[in-house]
Order: structure tokens, then C-alpha cells, then sequence
């Protein structure tokens, strides 16, 4: 899966999670940008990824992911 | 040995002296030697014994942690050390609550190093944090003599390399740690300790004193604990940004927040952090919280139902927040349960809130709406507090009813309030001072700069006869002696 396949895919997620059909992520998007991304509203995001990408993240990797580009790097190493 | 004692600026001087003299290959053993000295003068010989026994054992969890390759020994040998070291911290510090004796060998500082060392653990399993494989490296970071008093709870990604890594001497480090500690001693000694006298004539005798002396003894309290408590951390991290060591913030403005969940963002951050990554997290990551999260989402809607989960998780946190204050129930519900709930109910009538402010054409952006949030905010706050000072679950409501059942507005008028141990002079030195750390916070919240950062910039004539004029004040107003005795940081005994 290439990095643009994954962004897709990453974006359906946060459209679905924060229900709005308009937010796309990059590499640099951080919880600053999307109004609704609170620290609780992390988990269900979380959550989301690793079944729209069949991974799991460890709790380190859970609180260590500063922008959506940490994220992406793990799913691109995690997912096959 | 106090932070605020002669003793410690004596021994911190000592230790940054030692620190720069040695080659910076081997600076992080001036550390060693000085967290030693700490330590030995902190503790018994058996509370000295029990930290090296538990340090040695987070030691040697994380090296076998960092060399087992296999997943399942990895996890089960995390899951014995956190296990032991939240143990320790329940047995030792809190057994009057599970109805066993106190056992009296308790290690300063266990409420603040377990959970860094627990953290240290999770995050060698997770692999998300370098493993220091030196044992005296490890025991420099471990018993860091600034956290040992009121923490900040640090990570060891963030702070750990940084105290072994040997620092250049940077005489910026050395006068900015030097100035905020000189702050920190004027929170404490000139606000905290000051303040406290009047507090404990009211607490001290509440039915002599009820109605708005209470109420206004609780203010002063939440007053008290703010100048306490970030007092200390700002010689903590004044005394390791000495050594070239930069801990991580404690307090960020908390008293312009809006809500009490904002307040909590703000104040005590490391714990609230430290709760968040370490219980909140893993439990609404948890099977059952998911499957709770799926039924509730068929049950209440999409929306309301996926909040479900994350209130029993909040509630379950701040229980822990309020437990790890001591093992009362004053604090469980004062510090703990009842803030849980506040925030809970205001997300859940959020919907209510927003349809009454609409039906009131209320201008959520003016400044006395902004202004009625943050004393809102405060009120909540100092109901919580006033359970914290209490001691007692009962004895906290007794106080709120003798607040509450008493009118007495002309206190303000007849001179009372000047016989509680403060006079006149006392209030005028407390407001001053008081407003000298408003006046500091406001311009950190306007510019966004420390006024550190905006005294380095002033000419060093002006800096040094500012600085002078601190320790002056230090000198002048605090409070020692009989009456006004430096008494102990309020979270040192947590």
C-alpha cells in the first residue's frame, strides 16, 4: 500500500469519526486543526484505524503520535 | 531536606559546581552524587533501602524487557514490574485505606517516581522509549533529586538521556534556573506560607468561624495551593534547568480556564497526562469498553452513545486522581469523584446549556460571559479543595454547612478578618505579591512569552536590580520563625 492509498483510506476515517465529509489529513495535520480532536476523541479515532487497516497499536504508540504523518508511518509499517 | 531550606540552595550549589567541574563525559555521576545526598538526607535507612530495591527492580524489568525477544514473556514480565510498583505505592503509601497498619517506610517522592518508573516500563514494552542499560546511569535518572518533592511526573524519553548526556555549561541556564527558583521561594515563603496562617485559624476553629469566613478561607486556600504547589515545581525545574535540564511544565495558566475540564488540562498537567496515557487510554482501548461502546451506540444513538464509554472510563480515572491524593474519601470525592462529575454532566446537558444561550440571545464571546466561565470555574475548584483541607469526607460537608447556613457580609467591614494572624501590613504584602503573579501571568497569556524570556531581553543592569529586589523581598517578607515557620510543600506528603 502506497502512502496516497493509505491517505485515502485514513481520510474516510476521520470523515466518519468526526462526522464531517469535508476534513482531509496530511503528514503535518495535528488535533490543533480538527476542532472536535480531543484527547478522548483520540481513542475512537484510534480505534477506528486499527479496524479500517487491520493493526493495532501499543498504548506507547497510542500517546507518542504528535501529527497524523507519526500515525501513517506506523500503519505503513504495520499494516501488510 | 526542604526545597525551601538553606540547606538546599547550599547543596544545589555544591551539585552544579560538581556538575560543571567534572569532565562532560562523566558530569551525569555529580548528578548521582547529589541525588545520594538527597536521598540519604530525605529518607530513613529502611525508606532508603525500599527505593533502592524498587529502583534496582524497574532496572532490571526493563533489561530483561529490552532483551526478551519473545512477545508474551515481554508482556508478562512488564505486567509484574508495573504490578509490583503500583503495589508498593498502594501498600506504602495509602494501607489505612484497605484497613492495614501504616507501615512507615515510605520513600519521599513514591507518588511521583513510581509513576514515572511505571511509565518507563510500558513505554521500554512498547518500545516507544529508549532503554538506559547502565545501571548508575539509570539510578542518576531514577532518584532526580529536583522530582523528588512534588514531581513533575516525567517521561523518561523526555527528561532521561537529557540527565546523563553530560550538559555544556550555558551561564543562561544557570541565572534563568536561578531566578525561577528565587520565584519559587517567593511563591512559597511570601504567599503560600502567609496565607496559610489565616486559612488554619478558620479551618482550625469552623464553627467560631462560619459563613463567608469560610468562604473566603476557601478562596484563600485554592490561593495557598496554587502558590504552594507551582512554587515547588518552580524550583524544581529552576534547579535542573541549572544543570542544563529542561522538565516538563506543571501548570500552564490555569486560572483563565474556562471550564473545570480545561483546569485540569492546566493544573498538575504530568498527572492528568500520566492518567490519561497510562489508565484512561488503555481502558477505553479495552475489548469491554468497546463492546460498552457498541451497545451504547445502538441504545442512545451514534453521537451520545460512543460518550458512554469515555464517561465510565473518566470516572474511574478521577477516582484514581483523587485516591492517588491519599487514601481518603475526602479526596476521592473532593479532588477526585466530584470533578468527574461536573465535567460529565456539563457534556451531557451541553445540548440544554446551548438551547437556553440561544433562547437568552446570550454573546458567548463577551468578555463578562468569558469572565462568569472562569469564576465558575474557580467556585467548582475551591468546592473540591474545600473537601482536600478538611480531612475528612464528613467533616468537609460539616464546613460547606456551616458556610452555607451562616450570613454574615459585615466581616468585611468590622476589622474581623484582621484577627485571623494576618494584619493589615500582611494583606497589603499578600495582595502586592499576589498581584505581581497575576500581572506576570497576564503577560504570559497575552504575549506568550515567560517573563523570563521577556527579562532576558531587558538590559542586564535593569534584570540584575530586579533580580536583587526578588531575593530582597525573599529575605524581607517570608515567613519564618515562630508563627510563620517554612512549613512543608502541601504535595510533598502525597
Amino acid at each position: 500500500m502506497t502512502r496516497e492509498e493509505a491517505y485515502v483510506k485514513l481520510n474516510k476515517v476521520f470523515q466518519e469519526v468526526f462526522d464531517d465529509e469535508e476534513i482531509t489529513v496530511n503528514d503535518a495535520t495535528t488535533a490543533n486543526d480538527i476542532e472536535d480532536w480531543d484527547s478522548l476523541e483520540h481513542v475512537n479515532l484510534i480505534v477506528a484505524v486499527e479496524k479500517c487497516f487491520g493493526i493495532k497499536f501499543n498504548i506507547g504508540e497510542v500517546t507518542s503520535m504528535k501529527k497524523v504523518g507519526d500515525m501513517m508511518d506506523l500503519i505503513l509499517a504495520k499494516a501488510v | 531536606m526542604s526545597l525551601t531550606a538553606f540547606h538546599y540552595l547550599t547543596f544545589l550549589a555544591v551539585t552544579v559546581l560538581l556538575y560543571y567541574v567534572l569532565p562532560r563525559k562523566i558530569r551525569w555521576i555529580g548528578i548521582l552524587a547529589g541525588d545520594a545526598y538527597f536521598l540519604w538526607h530525605g529518607n530513613s535507612l529502611t525508606e532508603l533501602l525500599v527505593w533502592l530495591g524498587m529502583a534496582l527492580f524497574t532496572y532490571a524489568i526493563s533489561t530483561c524487557v529490552n532483551y526478551l525477544t519473545e512477545e508474551k514473556s515481554k508482556k508478562a514480565i512488564t505486567m509484574l514490574g508495573v504490578i509490583t510498583l503500583a503495589g508498593a505505592l498502594i501498600l506504602l503509601q495509602d494501607s489505612s485505606f484497605f484497613g492495614l497498619p501504616d507501615l512507615n517506610v515510605s520513600p519521599m517522592g513514591i507518588s511521583y517516581f513510581s509513576l514515572s518508573w511505571i511509565a518507563y516500563l510500558v513505554e521500554a514494552y512498547c518500545g516507544t522509549s529508549p532503554v538506559q542499560k547502565n545501571p548508575l546511569k539509570f539510578l542518576a535518572f531514577a532518584g532526580f533529586f529536583p522530582l523528588l518533592t512534588s514531581g513533575p511526573i516525567v517521561k523518561y524519553k523526555e527528561v532521561g538521556e537529557n540527565v546523563t548526556s553530560g550538559n555544556a555549561l550555558s551561564l543562561d541556564n544557570v541565572t534563568n534556573g536561578a531566578a525561577r527558583i528565587a520565584w519559587g521561594f517567593m511563591k512559597k515563603l511570601i504567599i503560600a506560607d502567609r496565607i496559610a496562617i489565616f486559612i488554619n485559624t478558620v479551618y482550625g476553629n469552623p464553627y467560631r468561624y462560619p459563613g463567608l469566613f469560610f468562604h473566603v478561607a476557601n478562596a484563600f486556600f485554592i490561593i495557598q495551593l496554587y502558590a504552594d504547589f507551582s512554587g515547588c515545581i518552580d524550583i524544581a525545574l529552576g534547579s535542573a534547568e541549572m544543570l542544563g535540564i529542561k522538565l516538563p511544565e506543571n501548570f500552564e495558566l490555569p486560572f483563565l480556564s474556562q471550564t473545570l475540564e480545561e483546569f485540569w488540562r492546566k493544573w498538575h498537567i504530568t498527572l492528568g497526562g500520566w492518567i490519561r496515557d497510562f489508565i484512561l487510554y488503555p481502558i477505553l482501548k479495552s475489548p469491554l469498553f468497546q463492546a460498552i461502546g457498541k451497545t451504547s451506540k445502538k441504545l442512545f444513538g451514534k453521537k451520545t452513545g460512543k460518550k458512554v464509554p469515555v464517561w465510565i472510563g473518566l470516572m474511574i480515572s478521577w477516582f484514581l486522581v483523587g485516591f492517588w491524593h491519599g487514601g481518603g474519601w475526602n479526596y476521592i470525592f473532593g479532588v477526585g469523584l466530584l470533578f468527574g462529575t461536573i465535567i460529565i454532566l456539563g457534556q451531557m446537558l451541553d445540548p440544554v446549556f446551548a438551547w437556553i444561550l440561544k433562547i437568552l440571545q446570550v454573546n458567548t464571546e463577551a468578555l463578562s460571559w468569558k469572565g462568569f466561565r472562569i469564576v465558575r470555574t474557580w467556585f467548582f475548584f475551591g468546592t473540591g479543595l474545600s473537601f482536600f483541607r478538611a480531612g475528612g469526607l464528613m467533616t468537609g460537608f460539616r464546613n460547606l454547612k456551616l458556610a452555607y447556613t451562616s450570613f454574615n457580609p459585615w466581616i468585611f467591614f468590622t476589622g474581623e478578618l484582621y484577627e485571623l494572624g494576618l494584619d493589615r501590613t500582611d494583606f497589603n504584602i499578600l495582595f502586592f505579591f499576589l498581584a505581581l503573579v497575576a500581572i506576570v501571568g497576564i503577560v504570559r497569556f497575552r504575549t506568550g512569552k515567560s517573563i523570563r524570556a521577556l527579562m532576558a531581553e531587558q538590559n542586564a543592569l535593569f534584570r540584575w536590580i530586579a533580580y536583587a529586589l526578588l531575593v530582597y523581598a525573599i529575605i524581607i517578607y517570608g515567613c519564618y520563625g515562630t508563627g510563620f515557620h517554612s512549613a512543608s510543600f502541601i504535595y510533598q506528603g502525597f
